[in-house]
């Protein structure tokens, strides 16, 4: 975070500060958008066109409040405004295709909206959406300007390259492709795309234009003047209309289905009886209840089942896994029954988000957003202890940077998981025992209640943080 | 935010915009019989 030269003491949110129109901040704890005066008129004709009013009764852009100009971060104000918050910001290389998908649809729509009302959007970046109760929601409401007859959509490529070009290499190549979007902030270059895609991806029209020739123009007029190669020709609004549809056909076309992978069915072919589930899930239950958080991190969440029994208690639960089926197969639950408070993401716990983009600010780390009240760590630290190698202090300091309360499962060495982790490995880990899994953890977290998981050998912790 | 929206973006839409606003003709036409045809078999509008 930068801090704002203003009377108000201010920090900047990263990922805000390239916008000269406008900049995101907190101030005393609350977020605030300031509008500066160089953008004045653009914002002003936006709303009183109705297209604010519009996206927000149709819940597709987050809905503020006028905070008053007095409360401005920085000279050059026009407007404060006091926009509703998401309960977590998520990043697209953390999203499943499916969340990808819904984004880019949602950014579709509201450009079909924006030029019905003669307006454009000026930028087409993902990092404008976020996720609220289970759907996608734009962010940015500086995003618009009047659009002028004639002229060709400047965000195009920037939409290609943050939604197009990751949901065509996840669904024609590889659903791991997503996580190219976490070394490309500013979208996946459409060349590199183009060289990644199969041959056959040719003949799919949507895909060779927006991608392959696209990628080629791109090349071939990289340094040229676009007034002196189109000379008096122009691309009229119908024709921008008729390109935001064509990428809403390119992205429907974009299929994933979560299947094969090791994760997916995890839940129903694990070791746990019926009996030890529904004893499991009770315990959760119970241990949560008696941490009272409104934030929970579920590290390891799978397809959400233990992050539902959290959210009967949470206000804000947030599902991780690091297999991308399980996510989407989340996140299609998510939808299909309209649940609120929870979130699924992607995370690789080996190699959680960090804190990219100019100076190590635009795009947080997973501990940045962070404390919650309450991490799970369910059936999870013998992948992090044996497979990984992770010593057990150091998992118990890192769930200490991350939660206050902490619901943990300790699976020994005699449960048929853990024999599985080591059926061809030595066993170099003597320390992994129950004793020494207290002893680790007794370090940073006091153990509040423990109790052993139904006819399983397992046991489950609930854990408070020790103040440091 | 400002974008840069790169040459080649740009120079490729207004190669295709004949092709694109053609396009939109059609399917606002084809959207407009559907409406009229759905008006005579009495369907309300969606």
């Amino acid at each position: 975070m930068v801090r704002a030269q203003g009377p108000v003491i201010a920090e900047v949110v990263g990922g805000s500060f390239r916008d000269p129109s406008g900049f995101v901040f907190t101030s005393n704890g609350t977020l605030y958008r300031q509008v500066n005066r160089v953008f004045a008129q653009e914002y002003d004709a936006c709303v009183s066109s109705g297209l604010y009013d519009d996206l927000v009764a149709n819940d597709l852009l987050v809905a503020h409040r006028d905070a008053g100009v007095a409360l401005a971060a920085a000279p050059d104000a026009h407007v404060v405004i006091e926009p509703a918050r998401v309960p977590f910001i998520s990043y697209p290389y953390e999203w499943s295709f499916g969340q990808l998908k819904d984004a880019a649809l949602l950014t579709l729509d509201i450009q079909e909206r924006a030029l019905s009302r003669g307006f454009v959007l000026r930028d087409a970046s993902a990092y404008n959406v976020q996720f609220r109760d289970g759907r996608p929601l734009f962010i940015d409401t500086l995003s618009f300007e009047r659009h002028q007859d004639g002229r060709p959509w400047k965000a195009y490529k920037q939409f290609c390259e943050h939604f197009l070009a990751p949901l065509v290499l996840m669904s024609v190549r590889d659903a791991r492709c997503g996580r190219l979007q976490r070394e490309y902030l500013d979208g996946i270059p459409l060349d590199l795309t183009s060289a990644l895609l199969p041959r056959r991806s040719w003949a799919k029209l949507s895909v060779l234009l927006h991608v392959h020739l696209h990628a080629r123009a791109m090349r071939r007029y990289e340094s040229k003047s676009v007034a002196e190669v189109t000379g008096s020709r122009s691309v009229s609004t119908r024709a921008v209309i008729g390109l935001v549809s064509s990428l809403r056909d390119a992205v429907q076309a974009q299929t994933w289905e979560p299947a094969g992978t090791e994760w997916v069915g995890y839940t129903s072919d694990h070791n746990y009886s019926d009996q030890a589930v529904n004893a499991k899930r009770s315990l959760v239950r119970d241990f949560v209840t008696a941490a009272k958080p409104a934030t929970v991190w579920d590290l390891g969440g799978n397809t959400g089942m233990f992050s539902r029994v959290a959210r009967e208690v949470a206000e804000s639960v947030v599902c991780f896994d690091i297999d991308p089926a399980a996510v989407e197969v989340n996140y299609r639950e998510v939808r299909r029954k309209g649940e609120t408070g929870l979130l699924p993401l992607q995370l690789d716990l080996m190699n959680p988000s960090p804190a990219i983009g100019w100076a190590h600010e635009e795009r947080l780390s997973l501990e940045e957003r962070g404390p919650v009240d309450l991490v799970m760590a369910l059936a999870l630290v013998h992948h992090l202890a044996i497979a990984n190698n992770i010593p057990l202090a150091r998992v118990a300091d890192f769930f200490a940077r991350l939660g206050r309360s902490l619901v943990i499962e300790f699976v020994p060495k005699s449960d048929s998981q853990v024999k599985r982790l080591l059926t061809n490995r030595a066993d170099i880990f003597p320390d992994y025992t129950i004793e020494g899994f207290e002893r680790a953890f007794e370090r940073r977290w006091s153990i509040e209640t423990k109790q052993r998981v139904g006819d399983s050998e397992r046991t489950l912790y609930l854990m408070r943080r020790r103040q440091a | 935010m400002y974008v840069d929206p790169a040459a080649g973006s740009l120079v490729i839409q207004v190669l295709i915009a004949g092709v694109l606003a053609a396009t939109t003709m059609v399917k606002t036409a084809r959207h407009s019989v559907i409406r009229i045809v759905r008006g005579w078999f009495g369907r309300k509008d969606q």
